[in-house]
């Protein structure tokens, strides 16, 4: 099921080597310090991975979304952090090259050729979380440019980003048809940041509120048309997930696999190494099946989204079956994983705590599980 | 892991129906019971469910005792 090209094989090759030299040795100082990690970024821009989604003449490879599953995984085993740099960056070019118009794709890509700019997803608001289509920060037209007034929270990769896919109101009290995307670029007047979050895991990856206060934002940067927000969301956004929370989670349960079936070979006690008792084998036996389930899963789903054959409604809740599971899978690997390490695991001189930290995030953001489960079980049985 | 995870699936999704369909689902009048009764060997027989972890532990590098 799970076939990879030459090409991407040869890319999972290049991040695998990649991470483990530049990213590895910087994980633990990147998660203490809770600091974006700038050499990271530019590494990475050199790599062409901050640009993967683009045409060649813009440095990037065309990349499809198996490609985007991959190079997030190989990151996201030594750095899910890390990783979130080039999901929200991808997050805004994918969208741009999918719905944005030829002028937009003239004017932005060459912005990108420097593969030095990174970028963010902008939707979460205070009382707008998994209700999406409640979200109440507005851009109305005036002259040659839209008005942004409102605040946005929980914005990965924020303050960090030069350009930022910002979901807001047109058309306010319309819910999901009065919704735009819009690209705006930082700097603008009016558009500042808030605070800085102080999270549990997935530290070094700035989540940051946004105020928009009269900032004016060109009309040219409406991405389709207006009312087009919540389409773009769905039809676009919600695919992502696999490359997002589902691949990131996924290289966190391998990262902590690999890393708990090592000590096990190497932990003595009772004279012999732990690994050789049943009550551990069959720990790490079990948390190897999710694992590798987890991965059938998301590569089928996103085998799916790259034929573009299938229907919406078939690939819809694979996302969200890959999301959930993949991202559970990933709890329950990393809480083992510190269980098996005993209390090793749980110091931070050893980095299955940090793990454990990331993964609760995944299942939280990008949907949550349970919205995740709500997909599910409307596709199965229709909406009451 | 496939022959471990499909059918201990099996066994747990073919528990759950049971409660989903209540006292229906005790009847014999409905397949799930039936499904509930199947679903209990298929994790023990063709290599049981624990055969099937310690081979994968084996291929783990981890020395079977």
């Amino acid at each position: 099921m799970i076939h990879f090209t030459e090409e991407q094989k040869m890319m999972q090759e290049m991040v695998r080597k990649l991470v483990k030299d530049k990213v590895a040795p910087r994980a633990a100082e990147i998660d203490e310090t809770d600091e974006f990690p700038w050499d990271i970024a530019k590494v990475f821009g050199e790599n062409g991975l901050l640009n993967l989604v683009l045409p060649e003449e813009y440095g990037g490879v065309n990349a499809n979304n198996t490609t985007l599953c991959i190079v997030i995984e190989e990151i996201a085993k030594v750095s899910p952090a890390c990783g979130l740099t080039v999901f929200t960056t991808q997050a805004l070019l994918n969208v741009l090259v999918r719905g944005g118009n030829e002028e937009q794709k003239n004017r932005f890509f060459p912005k990108f050729a420097s593969a030095d700019k990174i970028c963010a997803f902008v939707l979460t608001e205070p009382n707008s979380g998994s209700d999406a289509a409640s979200i109440q920060t507005k851009a109305i037209l005036d002259g040659d440019s839209y008005v942004f007034n409102g605040n946005k929270i929980f914005i990965s990769t924020g303050e960090v980003s030069d350009f930022y896919l910002v979901f807001a109101m047109t058309r306010p009290g319309e819910g999901a048809k009065g919704m735009s995307a819009f690209i705006v670029e930082k700097g603008i007047p009016g558009f500042s940041f808030g605070k800085k979050e102080n999270k549990m895991g997935l530290r070094g990856n700035p989540t940051v509120e946004l105020i928009f206060e009269d900032a004016r934002v060109p009309k040219e940067n409406l991405l389709g048309e207006e009312g087009r927000g919540w389409k773009m969301l769905t039809e676009y956004g919600n695919l992502m997930r696999t490359w997002g929370a589902a691949s990131t989670s996924l290289g966190i349960a391998e990262g902590a696999l690999e890393y708990a079936t090592g000590y096990a070979r190497e932990r003595i006690q009772f004279g012999r190494p732990i690994g050789s008792f049943q009550a551990i084998q069959f720990m790490l036996a079990d948390m190897a099946i999710l694992t590798e389930a987890a991965r059938s899963l998301i590569y089928r789903a996103s085998w799916m989204i790259d034929q573009g054959t299938e229907s919406s409604s078939k690939i819809e809740p694979m996302v969200s079956m890959a999301k959930c599971f993949t991202t559970d899978t990933a709890m329950k690997v990393t809480t083992d994983a510190v269980q098996i390490l005993g209390g090793y695991g749980y110091t931070k001189d050893y980095p299955l705590e940090r793990m454990m930290r990331d993964a609760k995030g995944v299942q939280i953001f990008d949907g949550t599980n349970q919205i995740q489960r709500v997909i599910i079980s409307r596709n199965l049985l229709g909406k009451f | 892991m496939a022959k471990l995870f499909g059918s201990e699936t099996y066994a747990r999704l073919s528990n759950q129906g049971m409660q989903i369909m209540g006292g229906y689902g005790y009847s014999l009048e409905y397949d799930m019971q039936r499904h509930f009764r199947d679903s209990r060997i298929i994790t023990v027989s063709a290599g049981s469910s624990q055969m099937q972890r310690t081979v994968i532990s084996r291929a783990m590098g981890l020395k079977v005792v």
